[in-house]
C-alpha cells in the first residue's frame, strides 16, 4: 500500500509531500511561568493557546478527578525519488492536568520514525 | 515510569465475551494508527478523498458508572467494552505495578484527524482510575515538486 501511495505521489509529477496536523505550543516557559495549585486555565491558555482536545483522569496514587487539555502535533512527509523513497512521522503530545479549573501539573512526549520504501 | 504492552486485535463481536479465546499479539507486520495516519494523508491527498478509521471510540461517558476499587474486569469489560491493546505501568518505586487496558480511536480524511485514546488502571483485579483524552485537528498539507 505504501508503494502505490508514493507511486502515485511520483505519477502525479511530485518528489516531496508534508502534512502536517494540530499544534503544540513552545512548553521551556511552562516552568517558569506556571505554577501547580495556582495557575488558572485561562492562565494556561494565554501561556500555551487553545488546546486541540480535552480529556480526563484519575489517577493512580492520585484519585483526585482532573480535567485534561489535549495539545497535538503530527507532521508527516513523503519524499520520493526514481525507485524509492522515506517516509517520516513526527509526533508531539502535550497533556494539562487541572484540579478544580486549576493547574496542577502537565506531561510531554514525542516520536520520531522513519521509514523506507523500494 | 515504565510501561509495556501490545496490540491486540479486535475480537469477532458474535463471540460472547465471556467465551472469548484469549487474546493474542498482533503480528509484526501490522499497521500502527499513526503509520496509518501517515497513509491517509498521502492517500487521501493523491486521490482527493478517504478516510480511514482505526480501532473504535472507547464510551468514556460510561465510566461513571465504575467504581474504583470496587469494579472488576468484568464490570469494566461490560462496561467498555474489550480493549484494544493491555498494559502495565508503576509510577513509583513504592508502588505496586497496575495493570492497564488500553482503547484507542483515530479517524482521519486528510484534511482532519480525530484521536481519542483510553487508559484504564487496575489494582489488584479491581478497577483503579483511568485517563482519556480526545483531538479533532485539521491538517495542512505542502506539496513540492
Amino acid at each position: 500500500m505504501v508503494l502505490l501511495l508514493i507511486a502515485s505521489l511520483s505519477s502525479w509529477g511530485c518528489s516531496s509531500a508534508t502534512t502536517r496536523t494540530g499544534s503544540i505550543p513552545d512548553t521551556r516557559r511552562m516552568d517558569a511561568e506556571l505554577r501547580p495549585g495556582v495557575s488558572t486555565k485561562a492562565e494556561v491558555q494565554a501561556l500555551l493557546g487553545k488546546p486541540n482536545g480535552y480529556g480526563g483522569a484519575v489517577l493512580p496514587t492520585d484519585p483526585r478527578p482532573h480535567d485534561v487539555w489535549f495539545y497535538n502535533l503530527i507532521e508527516a512527509s513523503a519524499h520520493g525519488t526514481k525507485g524509492g523513497g522515506r517516509v517520516n512521522l513526527q509526533m508531539d503530545m502535550l497533556l494539562i492536568f487541572f484540579e478544580q479549573e486549576i493547574y496542577d501539573g502537565h506531561m510531554w512526549f514525542k516520536d520520531s520514525t522513519t521509514g523506507s520504501f523500494n | 515510569m515504565g510501561t509495556c504492552g501490545s496490540k491486540i486485535p479486535r475480537p469477532d463481536p458474535s463471540i460472547s465475551s465471556l467465551t472469548r479465546p484469549p487474546l493474542r499479539s498482533s503480528g509484526p507486520g501490522s499497521l500502527t494508527p499513526l503509520w496509518l495516519v501517515v497513509l491517509c494523508m498521502v492517500a487521501s491527498l493523491s486521490a482527493g478523498c478517504m478516510t480511514l478509521q482505526y480501532g473504535w471510540q472507547p464510551p468514556v461517558e460510561r465510566l461513571q458508572s465504575l467504581n474504583p476499587g470496587v469494579s472488576t474486569p468484568a464490570d469494566v469489560l461490560m462496561a467498555l467494552g474489550e480493549p484494544r491493546g493491555r498494559g502495565m505501568v508503576r509510577y513509583i518505586p513504592e508502588a505496586a505495578p497496575r495493570n492497564i487496558w488500553f482503547y484507542e480511536y483515530v479517524e482521519t480524511d486528510g484534511r482532519a484527524v480525530n484521536i481519542k485514546f483510553l487508559l484504564v488502571f487496575f489494582e489488584k483485579e479491581r478497577y483503579e482510575g483511568n485517563f482519556w483524552f480526545f483531538s479533532g485537528m485539521d491538517t495542512e498539507t505542502k506539496w513540492f515538486h
